[in-house]
């Protein structure tokens, strides 16, 4: 096991991608606090599939880009509870509409932008006293290859994610002599209820019907993502820093063009 | 590279960089509209310099950063003081405190993230219905070389520029079947109150003995800004969306970096 004695929290980590990260980092040995904002019956059985691993396993209900103070006080519970923590994992995110910035309204672009970017910042800015403290850490973006590609119809997601980005590489440089380690995973459309509306937006709304023309057989799912947060969290990666790991089998290329 | 009979509006274009591009666009033909947050003396003397190439100008207050209803009223004044609108440059932008994500004040990260993305966010919404009625129309985007050095301690700077050019590329693709092209142009540090500031916090003691050893013997001067462009909007231009230009004079290979983390 790689991440045994570690304790990770990991942001919306109940559902899609943030469940498959928040297992495999159970199946390496580590503790997880499952931060969800809403459907507790999610959260409930994700911590049951950890717990179920022989790990300990605990779900805290937190919109983190609500307010600053109130991820504070998550943070210092989940500290409380588990007695450390090593590694936070910012996953939890929006998908905005598909919709031109013509058509939003600026509240609902400011609703995706927040929640992707202030929550990451919100519990970034939580761990790191924590972490400067211990002398190490891991600091993980779950980022997205929209910022690649770039469709148009999506701006407040692909600005969040980008901004996102921005303060993970700040972050890596700042605390350098700290040992935390701070990376970004570029995730493309996975096999979740999220990914399946964009898979649906490059006209394939049964993604089952595409792994045969995808690459190595299947489109990618919340596991891949969870492997390379678990390298990233690992021994293994002692040198990797302020990197930005792909995860998206080489891009989009395979997949039909997007409707537009 | 001839403007004459456009419309331009320049956010933050009372100082600096925005100056530049303002006085860049007027000598290429536009008429200009100046918009500014508190210094109105600076933006009246812009507005003069303007009139004395013979373009129309006039200044606007606001703050483009905080309210979209205000800047949906200047953009709306714009057109109708000018005629419509052709040309809008993003600008406008706060220099960020010097402080880390663990210690800096979240209030300030605020202010600063949201003089550079909102603003950008609130002008191009605002600006691209009356955009959209011209036969071809332009946003300019102006971002920082930073994006590519991404300094410690300058976390709302950096991100709010990331995320401004994340928006640029949206719009540009967008937009691009209502002849609207949209472009970034990453500036390296220039002759402003905010470049001075910048290359006093990289503890460069003696700036003329840096600049006589530079390669062209100089930082970037507003103008080369405001050439690049007056280069996308120009017919020259026209057929560049969704672009990014550095004007930097490859300043990170000779301006050294800040000593320390």
């Amino acid at each position: 096991m790689l991440l045994a004695g570690k304790v990770a929290l990991v942001t919306g980590g109940n559902r899609g991608v943030g469940r498959g990260i928040s297992l495999c980092l159970g199946r390496e040995g580590a503790d997880i606090a499952i931060n969800y904002r809403q459907g507790a019956d999610t959260a409930r059985a994700t911590a049951g599939d950890v717990a179920a691993l022989g790990r300990n396993a605990r779900s805290y209900q937190c919109d983190v880009s609500s307010s600053y103070e109130a991820v504070a006080v998550m943070v210092e519970q989940v500290i409380t509870d588990f007695g450390r923590l090593d590694i936070l994992v910012n996953n939890a995110a929006i998908m905005s509409p598909r919709r031109t910035l013509h058509d939003f309204t600026i509240d609902d672009f400011l609703h995706v932008f927040n929640t992707n970017f202030h929550g990451s910042l919100y519990c970034t800015r939580a761990v790191l006293p924590h972490f400067r403290r211990q002398h190490g850490g891991h600091v993980i973006y779950i980022s997205s290859s929209t910022v690649v590609d770039r469709p148009g119809n999506r701006s407040p997601y692909v600005a969040s994610k980008l901004a996102m980005e921005g303060l993970a590489s700040v972050v890596a440089m700042e605390e350098l002599s700290h040992g935390v380690h701070v990376n970004v995973v570029r995730s493309g459309p996975v096999e979740t209820d999220m990914g399946r509306e964009v898979f649906s937006a490059r006209g394939i709304d049964d993604v089952k019907s595409a792994y045969s023309i995808a690459p190595f057989g299947r489109v990618t799912q919340p596991e891949d993502i969870g492997n390379t947060v678990v390298f990233l969290c690992s021994e293994w990666a002692l040198h990797v820093n302020n990197a930005v790991v792909p995860v998206d089998a080489g891009g989009v290329g395979w997949m039909p063009a997007r409707k537009q | 590279m001839n403007l004459e009979g456009r419309v331009a509006l320049v956010t933050g274009g009372s100082r600096g960089i925005g100056r530049g591009i303002a006085l860049s666009l007027a000598h290429a033909g536009a008429d200009v509209a100046v918009n500014y947050l508190s210094n109105e003396a600076a933006a009246q003397e812009t507005q003069r310099a303007i009139e004395g190439l013979g373009r129309r100008s006039r200044t606007y207050r606001c703050d483009v950063a905080s309210s979209y209803p205000d800047v949906l009223a200047m953009v709306d004044a714009v057109a109708a003081d000018f005629g419509g609108l052709d040309i809008l440059v993003n600008n406008a932008g706060l220099q960020a405190p010097r402080s880390s994500v663990c210690d800096g004040d979240l209030e300030e990260f605020r202010r600063v993230f949201d003089s550079h993305f909102w603003g950008s966010v609130h002008c191009s919404k605002a600006a691209i219905p009356h955009l959209r009625k011209r036969e071809r129309s332009d946003i300019i985007f102006i971002s920082s070389v930073q994006v590519k050095d991404q300094f410690a301690h300058r976390l709302p700077y950096v991100a709010g520029k990331m995320a401004l050019e994340g928006l640029s590329s949206m719009v540009a693709q967008e937009e691009i079947w209502n002849g609207i092209r949209a472009n970034v142009i990453r500036p390296g540090i220039a002759e402003s109150e905010m470049g001075w500031e910048t290359l006093k916090r990289r503890d460069i003691a003696n700036a003329d003995d840096l600049l006589r050893k530079a390669p062209f013997k100089r930082i970037a001067k507003p103008e080369d800004i405001g050439n690049a462009v007056v280069f996308f909007c120009s017919n020259e231009g026209s057929y560049i969306t969704n672009a990014t230009l550095t004007v930097d004079g490859s300043q990170s290979s000779w301006i050294p970096p800040r000593v320390g983390a």
